[in-house]
């Protein structure tokens, strides 16, 4: 079984962003990320024979593009999906149980 | 197009009442005040009554002409064809101008209740262009109007102007159509804007028995929205307002009028209704009325309602799988696809409606609205035919 | 009057990002899935969708009304409002507003059967130490009614319940009479294998309105061959049950339900069309569980969750053959997924919600008095693992509701709150179950690259989202037709 290897720029991502990628493979790869100033380099290889390599390099860029994505908007929505939730379910929360309605 | 208001020649009245017209059925009745009632002797039965009914205190009578009238008591005398009055109608007369004005018509689809020239949007196609004026003085001339209006009277509508800008007074006017007149539907026309801030709607919580809200909404995002009705910020107030009058228990209506930008986003809009106001109970999907602000818009507003069945389709088929109801108004037949025909309501008041020359030929021309009286060439669509026949043996 | 152009109602140029996940489509890797907070999506090229993150939309596109619209993006504040993305989220999750709903009430663990796969661990006939105890019967009926919920749904469970019919008509009897001062809207539900229903079960039930569930695994050889008797005529015994309590309580009133054992999976069509032949219109094809003895002879008869997935692709493809020749059918677990991504609404099911339907949505008496935040939890138990009892019928409900097990399951209740889901674009239309990954991985806040639950909903949702968008119009209808229509059978769970 080969081990499928991905080169990242450190420049480009960080380390947050490289795992949070490379964690979705965790269910059919074992999982190794090796990070040095300049790059990261994922390692993939497949837990089972029939593991579907063939471009599992190409997904795992896309994921890591992605996340990058995410982790612009989670930075300009965070304060504000907190304070929607909290503005959202203080009208829609229960009664105390047990106390009459 | 039958006129609401005429000049006549009355004497004797010292002021401008609304009054009833009566025959012999409401003196019997006894539904309302005989000094608010004006005996109407061009009914044959009245006349057959003989004089001695005459002598009772009622308001005045309505005559074929001034001598016809008990000497030294008021009349009014309408001029041949120029106003058409009859027994059930209230009218308010306005003696310095020797006017009179239809106020209430009995069996007619659409009385109703004016409530002020005032509004805070000013719509592209506005078909009653607001005025700045100090027209409060109309809270009690309805609240005296809806005490003379028939009990068994089917709907009535309240609308401007903007009622919400009346504020308590609307209320009032609610409260007393829900006393004087409670098994009467009560439909009120409002951009629903003072609800999102001002007015708490649940003012209207449990006031009347049978009372909706007829509230327009002409975008997905208050960009279109906006411009639509000219006012920033109305999106944003009309849809909180939407939300104050569900908590407040009330039912909703949204009004949709076709001009040519809100058509492109109709779908959209139907989407957005369903997603985030899915208690609306109806959708009114409304022809333009080529009246008043309409006018001077005709280059940003008018699109051919033949073209628009693709779109309308798609809504009308999208909000019904919705279990939303849908209406077409002002639609003629002719230019609607046959599949939307059953969602076509014969909605245009019949003091302003019409029918084309073309129309004689037409065999659903009874199930059809027909047109605005005021419709001219280039507010009519292209696509406006007789239908010869149709694929059901129904119609 | 001077009227203002289009252009000038844009307000403050720009926008802003509102919260939203995204995930590419599987099918076509060029575009994504881009959810709100709520729920209500839109799908877009990748490259707009970066565009619009990296603040370069143009007010003018169609795209950015079509993101503000679905509350994607927000622009100018002084214009726009978040009421409606609030009234959104508060509609998604109503069901938190009044508490347990679903109350199981389990009056015998005795039952007919011997089914390898049960997850109930029955006990035999004759035994009746596994009946609940008329203490016990009315401790319950007080919590009952301990909780808020305007509408109760009072399911009777086993085993299988019709064994201790006795105890079923005392414990509706005590509801129905306290009810007369609680004034709560109550549905009285049996699950039930429906066999030796005698004439004087039927009036009652007819009488108090009651919905019968009940399991038909698929044609007769299968249902008898997942359902063993010592008489081998299940199948018959099931039908027989169906018919008279169609008879007596109205078509409507009687469900059914399959359980899939690996045999079940190699056969979609024929299951499917034995649903069709007995006349249901709803069919619920639910994958088995790690629980009850399931899990111990799980060698033989488990399966992956690949499996089932590959048996759904197959069923779902028959069952929209079936709509197209105008039989409606449909199921319920798809209906109700469709119904999270065609509609604002939340739906009567416990099992998928975040926070988690287990002791929020549902609660479990049990016979011998234990009571249980879901059916799972019960399981466990009987498997000796009480991680997630919550007490007993004579504690108040308040104590359950600060019970470690609460508190365990609320720790990893918020689908929102756990690694990976956060981001996860479905996120806001799926659920936590922190039972069933106790169970399946040991740890309740769970892996999800690893978990089943995790797979089968994204693969649920990524399939009937391919369905929706790339079907044929006839197909889109038909599965329109399931997620719009209005149905009773929310809330309704297992069956004996």
């Amino acid at each position: 079984m080969s081990t499928i290897e991905v080169r990242l720029d450190a420049g480009v991502f960080s380390v947050d962003i490289v795992t949070k990628a490379a964690h979705r493979y965790t269910d059919a790869y074992f999982v190794e990320i090796k990070s040095s100033p300049a790059d990261f380099i994922v390692r993939l290889t497949p837990k089972h024979a029939e593991g579907e390599t063939s471009q599992i390099a190409e997904h795992l860029c896309n994921d890591v593009l992605d996340e990058q994505l995410r982790a612009l908007v989670r930075s300009e929505t965070q304060d504000i999906h907190a304070a929607l939730i909290e503005a959202a379910l203080r009208e829609a929360l229960p009664p105390q149980s047990g106390q009459g309605r | 197009m039958q006129p609401l208001e005429a000049k006549v020649h009355c004497e004797q009245w010292p002021e401008s009442p609304l009054l009833k017209v009566a025959g012999l059925a409401e003196f019997a009745a006894g539904s309302f005040p005989t000094e608010r009632m004006l005996l109407d002797l061009r009914d044959t039965q009245v006349r057959a009554a003989g004089p001695a009914i005459c002598r009772l205190p009622w308001a005045g009578f309505l005559t074929d002409g001034p001598k016809h009238a008990p000497p030294d008591r008021p009349w009014i005398a309408v001029p041949q064809g120029a106003f058409k009055v009859d027994i059930g109608d209230v009218v308010e007369l306005r003696p310095h101008t020797s006017k009179m004005a239809l106020r209430y018509r009995r069996g007619s689809n659409n009385n109703i209740l004016f409530t002020t020239e005032r509004c805070n949007s000013y719509c592209l196609m506005c078909s009653q262009p607001p005025r700045e004026v100090n027209d409060g003085w109309r809270v009690s001339q309805l609240c005296d109007l809806i005490g003379l209006i028939d009990k068994d009277a089917p709907s009535l509508t309240v609308t401007g102007g903007e009622p919400t800008l009346l504020g308590e007074g609307l209320r009032r006017i609610v409260r007393r159509c829900a006393d004087a007149l409670p098994r009467t539907h009560l439909h009120v026309l409002s951009n629903g804007r003072a609800f999102g801030g001002g007015i708490p709607a649940r003012m209207f919580e449990g006031l009347h028995p049978s009372l909706t809200w007829g509230i327009p909404l002409y975008g997905d995002h208050y960009g279109l929205h906006d411009y639509i009705v000219q006012s920033a910020g109305a999106f944003s107030q009309t849809v909180r307002g939407l939300y104050a009058l569900e908590a407040a228990k009330q039912h909703i209506e949204i009004r949709v009028v076709l001009v040519r930008p809100v058509v492109e986003r109709l779908t959209e809009l139907a989407r957005f209704i369903y997603r985030n106001l899915p208690f609306v109970e109806h959708v009114a999907l409304m022809s333009t009325e080529p009246i008043g602000l309409a006018r001077a818009h005709y280059d940003d507003l008018w699109m051919d309602p033949a073209d628009m069945a693709p779109v309308l389709a798609k809504a009308v088929d999208f909000l019904s799988k919705c279990s939303i109801r849908v209406s077409l108004y002002n639609l003629p037949l002719c230019v609607l696809p046959e599949s939307l025909w059953a969602y076509s309501r014969k909605s245009i008041s019949d003091w302003k409606q019409q029918y084309l020359p073309a129309c004689e030929q037409c065999v659903v021309k009874e199930r059809c609205g027909g047109f605005f009286a005021w419709v001219t060439d280039k507010w009519t669509s292209q696509s406006v035919e007789p239908v010869r026949g149709t694929s059901c043996a129904k119609h | 009057m001077k009227f203002a152009a289009r252009h000038t109602f844009v307000g403050n140029p720009g926008y802003r990002l509102l919260p939203l996940r995204f995930r590419r489509l599987p099918w076509d890797q060029g575009r994504v899935l881009v959810t709100s907070m709520s729920g209500d999506w839109l799908i877009v090229q990748r490259n707009d969708f970066e565009r619009a993150v990296t603040g370069q939309l143009d007010p003018s596109e169609p795209l950015f009304a079509d993101m503000e619209s679905r509350f994607l993006i927000s622009a100018d504040p002084e214009r726009a409002t978040l009421a409606p993305l609030l009234s959104q989220y508060r509609t998604r999750k109503d069901y938190l507003a009044e508490g347990p709903r679903l109350h199981i009430f389990v009056v015998s663990l005795r039952c007919h059967h011997t089914c390898a796969y049960c997850q109930v661990s029955r006990q035999v006939i004759g035994q009746t130490t596994f009946d609940m105890a008329e203490s016990t019967a009315r401790h319950a009926v007080d919590r009952l009614f301990d909780w808020p919920a305007k509408t109760l749904t009072i399911e009777f469970q086993g085993g299988e319940p019709l064994l201790r019919f006795d105890r079923v008509r005392q414990l509706t009897e005590l509801i129905e009479q306290r009810n007369r001062t609680e004034k709560r809207t109550l549905r009285f539900v049996i699950a039930s294998t429906l066999h030796d229903l005698t004439d004087e079960q039927l009036p009652f039930m007819r009488d108090h309105g009651f919905e019968l569930s009940t399991s038909l695994d698929g044609p007769e050889w299968l249902h008898n061959l997942n359902r063993p008797r010592p008489e081998r005529d299940s199948y018959r015994r099931t039908v027989n049950g169906i018919e008279r309590g169609r008879r007596m309580l109205g078509d409507d009133a009687v469900s059914a339900l399959t359980t899939l054992t690996r045999r079940s999976l190699e056969v979609p069509k024929e299951i499917i069309d034995e649903y069709r032949k007995l006349g249901f219109h709803s069919i619920s094809l639910r994958p088995l569980s790690p629980y009850g003895f399931a899990r111990k002879t799980g060698a033989r008869h488990s399966y992956t969750i690949a499996d089932f997935l590959k048996f759904y692709e197959a069923a779902l493809d028959h069952l929209l053959q079936v709509n197209r020749e105008g039989y409606f059918l449909e199921e319920t677990y798809t209906r109700m997924l469709l119904s999270l991504l065609l509609t604002p609404f939340s739906h009567g099911y416990v099992d998928l919600r975040s926070p988690t339907g287990a002791g929020l949505g549902a609660v479990v008496y049990d016979y011998d008095g234990r009571v249980y935040p879901s059916d799972e939890a019960r399981m466990l138990a009987a498997m000796g693992d009480h991680s997630f009892a919550l007490g007993r019928v004579d504690e108040s409900v308040e104590t359950w509701i600060s019970s470690p097990s609460m508190q365990r399951i609320l720790g990893a209740g918020v689908a929102e709150a756990l690694p990976t889901c956060a981001d996860c674009a479905y996120v806001p239309l799926c659920g936590a179950d922190p039972i069933d990954h106790y169970a399946r991985q040991g740890d309740s806040l769970g892996h999800r690259p690893t978990s089943d639950f995790c797979r089968k909903q994204m693969r649920l949702f990524d399939t009937l989202l391919q369905r929706w968008e790339q079907g044929s119009s006839v197909d889109r209808d038909i599965l329109e037709s399931w997620a719009l229509r209005a149905t009773r059978r929310e809330g309704v769970l297992e069956a004996a």
